[in-house]
């Protein structure tokens, strides 16, 4: 008998990504769609309309396929199914944005042979710098500092993860190098780093230049300092992480 | 391509080297003043991809400029403007801009524009660039 919570888990998460899936072709520029670059107006005209109803109605039906395939599955086979079920989902919803792709190509603006750059450069610094940035890799080498020296303490064994609602435990952990030095975390942050560093600075401008220019840099500063507080978050992230092993010790 | 505005504008599409586009760009902000010296150009990679050429481009635009005394290369520093003075123009000067001025010329008549016309818009460039004024 599959879970009230998990049973509402999956539902929700299943709606919510048809929801998105539903709002992600408006939610882009104005000369992008499905992916294309098409002249400013070309969403608001009736073949772009068009277009958007015919994905909106495939995309309907292809998650109700999914998902009547997805229940059925976990009738018969039980909640190991699902991350088969979202996946399939998913598939479904990209393949259903592909074929709205297709048919939006046609109506493709030419590329352009004209490029132009501001020479002023605007404000590409990352945010907070390097002293900023380099908080999270600290914070995590001074827990697993904190660990080390309480190395004796660790058990053989601890616990991970636990259950929807906090219940049963089903995720341990031994006292390796990876588990209990947060290698996996370290990872992480430095995919982060990389990630907010490139944002900056490796990423051509739609704009030139201009107040566009300079509001396209503001929004790429905040979705990197964003970036950077869920690099400081994730040192106290419950699931493998030090904050754990430290409450632990 | 120069673009008046304030912007270095490149079109791929022509028939002038991109490197040349930059250079001959560059050129003209530097001969105006919008760059005093010591001021930095935008580095090398950040150009580049804001153009979406190879670095490599970008970085020949830079050399070209550098060895007319335009710029300062510095490793891990960028470009930096340095502090030129006009030189005194010898007697082949005007030679060595004679040819590309003609064939400028030449396809300028050929594409209807009248010499008195080609001769003001020429002076009026000039002077603005002179003055500084783009």
């Amino acid at each position: 008998m599959i879970k009230p919570v998990i049973t509402v888990t999956i539902a929700g998460v299943a709606i919510l990504h048809a929801v998105l899936f539903w709002f992600v072709p408006r939610l882009t520029r104005h000369d992008l769609f499905f992916a294309v670059t098409v002249a400013p107006g070309f969403r608001d005209d009736p073949e772009g309309e068009s277009i958007l109803r015919h994905y909106r109605t495939e995309l309907v039906l292809f998650c109700a396929l999914a998902l009547a395939a997805f229940v059925a599955g976990v009738s018969w086979l039980g909640v190991g199914i699902v991350p088969g079920g979202f996946l399939t989902q998913l598939v479904a919803s990209f393949i259903v944005f592909y074929r709205a792709r297709q048919r939006v190509l046609p109506h493709a603006l030419p590329p352009t042979t004209i490029r132009e750059a501001d020479l002023d450069g605007g404000n590409r610094i990352v945010p907070g710098g390097g002293v900023v940035a380099s908080g999270p890799f600290i914070l995590l080498v001074a827990c697993a500092a904190y660990v080390w020296i309480h190395g004796e303490e660790i058990p053989a064994r601890f616990t991970m993860q636990w259950g929807a609602g906090g219940s049963e435990p089903h995720g341990w952990a031994g006292h390796t190098l990876a588990s209990v030095y947060f290698l996996s975390t370290a990872g992480i942050l430095a995919a982060l780093t990389l990630i907010r560093y490139g944002i900056r600075h490796w990423v051509r401008s739609v704009h030139a230049g201009g107040p566009e220019f300079a509001s396209e840099l503001k929004f790429r500063g905040t979705v990197s300092t964003i970036l950077l507080a869920t690099e400081y978050s994730l040192p106290y992230n419950p699931r493998g992480s030090c904050w754990s092993l430290v409450v632990m010790v | 391509m120069y673009n008046p505005i304030g912007m270095l504008r490149i079109d791929l599409a022509s028939s002038v080297p991109v490197y040349e586009q930059i250079a001959n760009g560059l050129r003209a902000d530097l001969v105006s003043g919008r760059f005093s010296p010591g001021a930095k150009l935008p580095t090398v990679r950040t150009l580049a991809i804001d153009l979406g050429v190879h670095h490599n481009t970008v970085a020949e635009a830079y050399r070209q400029l550098a060895s007319e005394g335009w710029l300062e290369l510095k490793r891990h520093h960028g470009a930096i403007v340095r502090e030129r003075h006009r030189p005194r123009a010898g007697a082949d000067a005007m030679e060595q801009f004679a040819h590309p001025l003609r064939e400028l010329v030449a396809r300028a008549l050929g594409e209807g524009l009248s010499p008195n016309a080609l001769a003001r818009e020429m002076t009026k460039s000039a002077r603005r660039l002179e003055r500084g004024v783009l």
